[in-house]
């Protein structure tokens, strides 16, 4: 009788423990860390998914107790492609699958294929600036959320997110610089960063290394099968993150992830600005010096959310700035979340200067997708654009799915961010 | 006594069935599909790779047009269907997600406005997510994956024609950033 009541006992502990979980992982609130996947050059964005993937897998779900979630910074470079497909074209009868799968070193690649990749590995990289935009604004809301933000950069990426780097330390608002690191793999860039830590891998047989001023080798690679100095892979091929960096196959997998835990070990948890909830908007701006921008928000059910009204029925105006570059931000409570559409707009309150033109950035997430939206703002008209601010940037639309073809996605929300 | 320890078997019964539910790793709105993967440690120790079967004999579509030949008009070409189901159909859920993969990178082939492209780039990443779920094992399952993604992509942007347009939807989404999907991620 009594193993009877002790089973009995342990199995409503074993429940109740159980549900306590559940419902953690419905929490709100962000988590502590953000890693952040930024690829290379020829990387089709299929193919950087699966890197990003690949990396989170390996790496795992959490560090030090801490959860950590993925996200992708991506950039293209068409260069490369145009020139290695000229060539293609001209030593094969006919346009066939092959080309893509010797691109990422897949299946029997012609030595001629490897050469020219080679060749134009070694051909000065640029960066087109524009595409930092978007990921600039996202480590900084990530940093103003209160989350360790780290970059995980493979070849080319490493000169994106040096430059991201500098941007983030110039730019407004500011963010402690502590909270952000980098990782660099296989880098054909001089420096990590500032400089101040040496945080790389380059495996001896990197083709990257052939690039003028690249960080030199720290690995020597070698086979895990049978423990020799991996010679005999290509080059090329050991420039591949996937392939080579994260491959089972080799060496140098435990030391990726050895130096990635050792950044994410040394960033610095910054105090939280914004909150976090399942639809967040970030309003930031490009002048200071008593310049303001006003971020409006209208709910489902038309309560406005502003400077004036910064409590909504779904959400909050939790940070207001009237005196420069933000942010202002609006996030929804988890609990209190209506079904319908969120209208986001601005109003160009004020500036105490005369009024000068000021570019606005806002970024909307909301789960599974995120859009970061630009925009320039004439003159400042104040209270006159507070009931119905004239820039309209998005909308958020929030829908419960009713799907008969996929039944188990029924009555789970389906987040749209529009553009208006 | 007999009608206590009756009630008790019952009780015992239903609240394992409880546990067992709630431990399942169900859908998560906050979207980790990595959320019920890792069932064993990593190791290093690679695996054999599972001999596949030559796709010599499938005819691959070189017509000219995006579309190609899709015959019973599911979204995905013909020729990558056979590719499908003769070298990725290990179980009928990475079958699935290998034609959830296939249907996405088609529709992101297609798109020609960027918005189109980014929602286009968000179901790839859902695909990929998918074929993560089905294939989790992070060593044992690494060149499947691998190979899925890679032969099915190549397949699909397989001339030039299809190659340019494949280039062009992934030029309208550089610069993007992207989160992690929700739950479910296959379709």
């Amino acid at each position: 009788m009594k193993t009877i009541m002790t089973y009995f006992l342990a199995l409503i502990l074993l429940f109740a423990g159980s549900f306590a979980v559940h419902a953690q992982q419905n929490s709100c609130e962000p988590e502590k860390f953000r890693v952040v996947y930024g690829n290379g050059i020829n990387t089709t964005w299929e193919g950087a998914i699966l890197d990003m993937k690949e990396l989170s897998l390996t790496l795992g779900e959490t560090y030090n107790n801490q959860n950590i979630t993925y996200e992708l910074a991506y950039n293209f470079t068409a260069g490369m492609f145009l020139d290695l497909l000229q060539s293609y074209e001209q030593h094969v009868n006919q346009f066939r699958h092959e080309f893509l799968l010797w691109l990422n070193n897949v299946g029997v690649v012609p030595d001629w294929f490897n050469d020219l990749m080679q060749s134009l590995y070694m051909k000065a990289y640029q960066i087109n600036a524009s595409e930092l935009t978007i990921h600039v604004e996202k480590y900084r809301e990530a940093i103003l959320q209160g989350q360790k933000v780290l970059v995980v950069s493979h070849s080319q990426g490493n000169f994106y997110v040096n430059e991201a780097r500098q941007l983030l330390v110039s730019g407004q608002p500011k963010v402690p610089m502590e909270s952000f690191g980098i990782f660099a793999v296989a880098s054909p860039a001089n420096i990590v960063g500032d400089g101040s830590r040496a945080s790389y891998l380059t495996n001896h047989r990197d083709v990257i290394l052939l690039v003028p001023g690249a960080l030199p080798s720290n690995w020597t690679l070698h086979h895990v099968s049978d423990g020799k100095v991996a010679d005999d892979i290509g080059r090329v091929a050991a420039h591949s993150f996937i392939e080579t960096y994260l491959s089972p196959a080799y060496d140098i997998r435990p030391e990726v992830i050895k130096g990635i835990k050792q950044e994410l070990s040394l960033l610095q948890e910054p105090p939280q600005v914004v909150k976090s909830g399942p639809v967040t908007v970030t309003l930031t701006w490009n002048l200071g010096n008593g310049d303001d921008v006003d971020l409006h928000v209208f709910e489902p059910n038309s309560t406005h959310v502003y400077y004036q009204s910064t409590t909504g029925t779904s959400g909050y105006l939790d940070v207001d700035n009237t005196q420069g570059f933000g942010p202002e931000h609006y996030y929804t409570d988890c609990n209190q979340l209506q079904v319908g559409e969120y209208i986001v707009a601005l109003n160009y309150y004020g500036d105490d200067h005369p009024s000068r033109a000021v570019t606005a950035e806002v970024t909307i997430s909301v789960p599974g997708s995120t859009r970061t939206f630009t925009t320039t703002l004439g003159n400042a008209i104040g209270t006159a654009g507070n009931s119905n601010p004239p820039s309209k940037i998005a909308k958020v639309v929030i829908e419960k799915i009713s799907d008969p073809a996929h039944p188990n996605q029924n009555g789970k929300l389906k987040y749209q961010i529009v553009p208006l | 006594m007999i009608l206590f320890i009756r009630m008790l078997r019952a009780l015992l019964f239903y609240g394992m069935m409880l546990i067992l539910s709630s431990c399942g790793g169900g859908d998560d709105d906050n979207g980790s599909s990595n959320s019920s993967s890792q069932s064993s440690p990593a190791t290093n120790q690679p695996t054999p790779s599972t001999p596949t079967p030559s796709t010599s004999e499938i005819q691959e579509d070189l017509s000219t047009g995006l579309k190609g030949t899709d015959t019973n008009a599911n979204g995905i070409r013909d020729d990558i269907d056979k590719l499908i189901a003769q070298k990725f159909s290990y179980t009928p859920e990475v079958k699935h997600a290998g034609e959830q993969k296939a249907r996405a990178l088609q529709q992101f082939m297609e798109t020609t406005t960027k918005e189109d492209a980014l929602r286009a780039a968000e179901q790839l990443m859902r695909s990929t997510s998918c074929v993560f779920k089905v294939l989790s094992d992070p060593v044992g399952d690494y060149d499947k994956r691998q190979a899925l993604s890679r032969e099915i992509e190549a397949w699909t942007a397989n001339t030039k024609e299809r190659l340019s347009k494949y280039l062009k939807s992934n030029e309208l989404v550089g610069g993007a950033y992207f989160t992690q999907p929700v739950e479910p991620v296959c379709d």
